[in-house]
């Protein structure tokens, strides 16, 4: 299942940097969100939660504030998991109301990000990850940039840092900036 | 092989012992030497794979992220790092599905990359290249793969230095054991070495005090030992043969001595002989001589004594007859008995001269059918004497070997005798036979006669000699002795036995038909010596 979604992943993202008529041929969801998700989900590899921070169900709770758009790719990865947690996917229109769910990952795209505080307060435990420029300085951790057609990141490794999260040193190496 | 199998029997045992410890010592080198070029091969392989191993996993580790949020520059510049390594020719970095997404080639190096390589726990190595392909993993799951091609030219290096190694040990280790089997062979060589040239002085100088030195009790000792034990033996067979030989050598002239002893003493014994011979041929010959002159007499007398007998009888006969009136009876009684014994002696004088022309007679042998000669006599005696009754057998087909007149003349004596001695028997019977179960045939005449006492067996064959008086039965004396003598004369033997008043039986032999040229040529010695025994 897991193996499948990646490998769709991978071909979609061939597709978008060498093929480009393929994207049109597959109706939406766009290229963009599948890119991002499975994004979203490599980067749950490179960094390390605290234990504290799961319940006692073990679930990881991904939460998504992105409207509709990315709802087809992102069902994709429920049940998968992620150091040996389920992943739980958790749509929200707010990022303020998680409804009692402790987030694990907070996905704020680009559209809903007007909903989000002026400073993003670093909660423990919690990596936040945006796809718009000035991400990192309201507070966010990782930051997706487009350059020249390639989705590329940037890190706010003091965020991380404070909400007490280790981000591995390849993620790292990969960054476009480092704050 | 066989040539070289030769060849190498033929090459001292000394060289032989050397030649056997450096091939053992050059054959288990080389044995060592490939198991060990064996050894550092699959040491080096698997050192190669180790390494190669390890770098794909280092790479594709450091590539996880790379790979993850697709970043060839990234990758490209962990792939640089590949560059330390001066064997390693080539690495591709390939994503998840095949597709070559970083890669780093060595400057100057010929080198293809393949396309969607398969992951391999194993190295493939050939053609001095070594590839491995090594798949990446990320928490679980498969996100690429590293492609390693390394040269393998170090291969060459190390080939070459144990090449040379092996040989520099070949020859250090071949001079070694050259000098030290040299050493060592004398323990082995110098026993047998040592042997051989005693057995050479044994042969050149026999000398049997010789002795082989034991140097250790191995099977060469017990070599040593055995031809020791085997010279001691032939010294003692060898004082044995001579005391043997000396004991020969005193026995043989002792034998010599005696021989010529003996020769001596043959010929005395043949110079007596000759002696012996030539006196007998003389006595021989003069009694011969005698004998002939006293026959000679004997003749003379008994031709010379018939005349005056035949005119004392004549004429008595004719004083008989024409004067018998001047005569009384008993004048002419006398005058009858006068007659008488003058007719007797002129039988006697008869018989004698007969007797003697015998002995003078020559023999003429030849087949005789004495059955048939005895019926003829028999029936001649049977008409001069028709008034006697006698019962005359003989047996048929008798042969004999001999004079034939001679023979009838012993037959006409012997059966003649038989009817005369039956004379007093109304039942007279005279049986003329042979016994052929005997070694030579013996011919009998049996009668039932007056017979006669065998105290006198011996004296009835001599001249004159008589049993019975003259009256009882008329005779001469000297038929047997004439018989005898024929017998004799035909080289057989006659004897006699007899029973007083119940009968007599001659029995006499005549040599068989095998004997006859014997006989035949030396007739009258030959009959003389069987006479003589």
């Amino acid at each position: 299942m897991r193996a499948r979604f990646i490998a769709v992943a991978w071909v979609c993202l061939a597709e978008t940097f060498f093929d480009g008529t393929v994207a049109a041929q597959s109706q939406p969801p766009a290229l963009e969100h599948q890119v991002k998700t499975s994004y979203l989900y490599n980067f749950m590899h490179f960094v390390v939660w605290p234990e504290d921070v799961f319940g006692e169900d073990g679930k990881f709770n991904l939460c998504v504030v992105a409207g509709n758009r990315y709802d087809s790719v992102l069902d994709a990865l429920i049940a998968e998991r992620v150091d040996g947690h389920e992943i739980a996917v958790h749509k929200l229109d707010d990022p303020t109301q998680t409804g009692g769910v402790r987030c694990h990952l907070l996905f704020l795209a680009r559209d809903k990000f007007g909903l989000a505080p002026k400073t993003l307060a670093a909660e423990h435990g919690v990596l936040t990850i945006g796809d718009m420029p000035g991400f990192l300085e309201r507070g966010g951790i990782i930051n997706l940039v487009e350059v020249r057609g390639k989705i590329r990141f940037e890190v706010n490794q003091t965020a991380a840092q404070r909400a007490g999260l280790t981000i591995s040193s390849k993620l790292l190496e990969l960054s476009m900036r480092l704050l | 092989m066989s040539t070289v199998a030769r060849a190498f029997y033929n090459i001292s045992l000394r060289w032989k012992a050397v030649i056997v410890m450096l091939g053992v010592t050059a054959i288990s080198l080389i044995l060592a030497v490939t198991g060990m070029l064996f050894h550092t091969r699959t040491a080096f392989e698997r050192q190669m794979e180790q390494k190669l191993f390890l770098l794909a996993d280092v790479i594709g580790s450091n590539s996880t992220a790379a790979l993850a949020f697709n970043d060839p520059l990234a990758a490209t510049e962990t792939l640089a790092a590949l560059s330390s390594d001066e064997h390693i020719i080539a690495g591709g970095l390939y994503d998840a599905q095949g597709n070559l997404f970083a890669q780093y080639r060595r400057p100057n190096v010929e080198a293809e990359l393949p396309n969607a390589p398969r992951a391999d726990q194993q190295m493939t190595i050939g053609g001095g290249r070594a590839e491995i392909t090594r798949a990446i993993d990320l928490k679980g799951r498969t996100v690429g793969a590293v492609h390693l091609l390394a040269d393998t030219s170090e291969w060459n290096d190390i080939l070459w230095r144990f090449v040379a190694i092996a040989g520099i040990l070949f020859v250090v280790v071949l001079t070694i054991g050259f000098f030290v089997s040299i050493a060592l062979q004398r323990f082995v060589t110098e026993p047998v070495t040592d042997l051989v040239q005693l057995m050479r002085r044994i042969a050149l100088e026999h000398d049997p005090s010789l002795r082989a030195v034991k140097r250790g009790n191995d099977e060469l000792g017990v070599l040593v030992d055995g031809f020791n034990g085997m010279l001691d033996e032939i010294g003692k067979r060898r004082a044995e043969l001579e005391r043997a030989r000396d004991q020969l050598r005193h026995h043989l002239s002792d034998l010599n001595s005696e021989v010529t002893e003996r020769k001596r003493a043959e010929q005395q014994i043949r110079d007596l002989n000759e002696d012996l011979d030539r006196r007998v041929k003389e006595r021989t010959a003069q009694l011969e001589a005698s004998n002939a002159e006293l026959e000679a007499f004997a003749y003379s007398v008994s031709h010379d004594l018939r005349a005056p007998l035949r005119g004392i009888d004549g004429f008595s006969g004719i004083l008989l007859s024409e004067h018998a009136a001047s005569l009384n009876p008993s004048g002419q009684a006398l005058l009858q008995r006068v007659r008488q014994a003058a007719q007797r002696m002129a039988e006697l004088i008869d018989d004698l001269l007969n007797l003697s022309r015998i002995t003078r007679s020559q023999l003429t042998r030849q087949d005789v059918d004495i059955g048939a000669l005895a019926i003829e006599v028999a029936d001649e005696l049977k008409n001069q004497n028709q008034n006697r009754n006698v019962q005359f057998t003989a047996a048929p087909d008798m042969h004999a070997w001999g004079d034939r007149n001679l023979l009838r003349v012993v037959l006409e004596n012997l059966l003649g005798n038989a009817w005369k001695f039956t004379s007093k028997r109304p039942d007279a019977r005279i049986e003329f036979g042979m016994k052929t179960d005997e070694p030579e045939p013996i011919y009998y005449v049996r009668d039932n006669g007056a017979g006669f006492d065998m105290a006198y067996a011996r004296q009835l064959f001599n001249v004159f000699q008589r049993l019975h008086d003259v009256t009882e039965f008329p005779g001469t004396g000297i038929g047997l002795a004439t018989v005898q003598r024929i017998i004799k004369k035909h080289g057989g033997r006659i004897w006699a036995q007899g029973v007083v008043a119940e009968g007599a039986t001659i029995y006499f032999t005549l040599p068989r038909l095998g004997e006859q040229t014997a006989t035949a040529d030396s007739g009258a010695n030959y009959s003389d010596r069987r006479t003589a025994r």
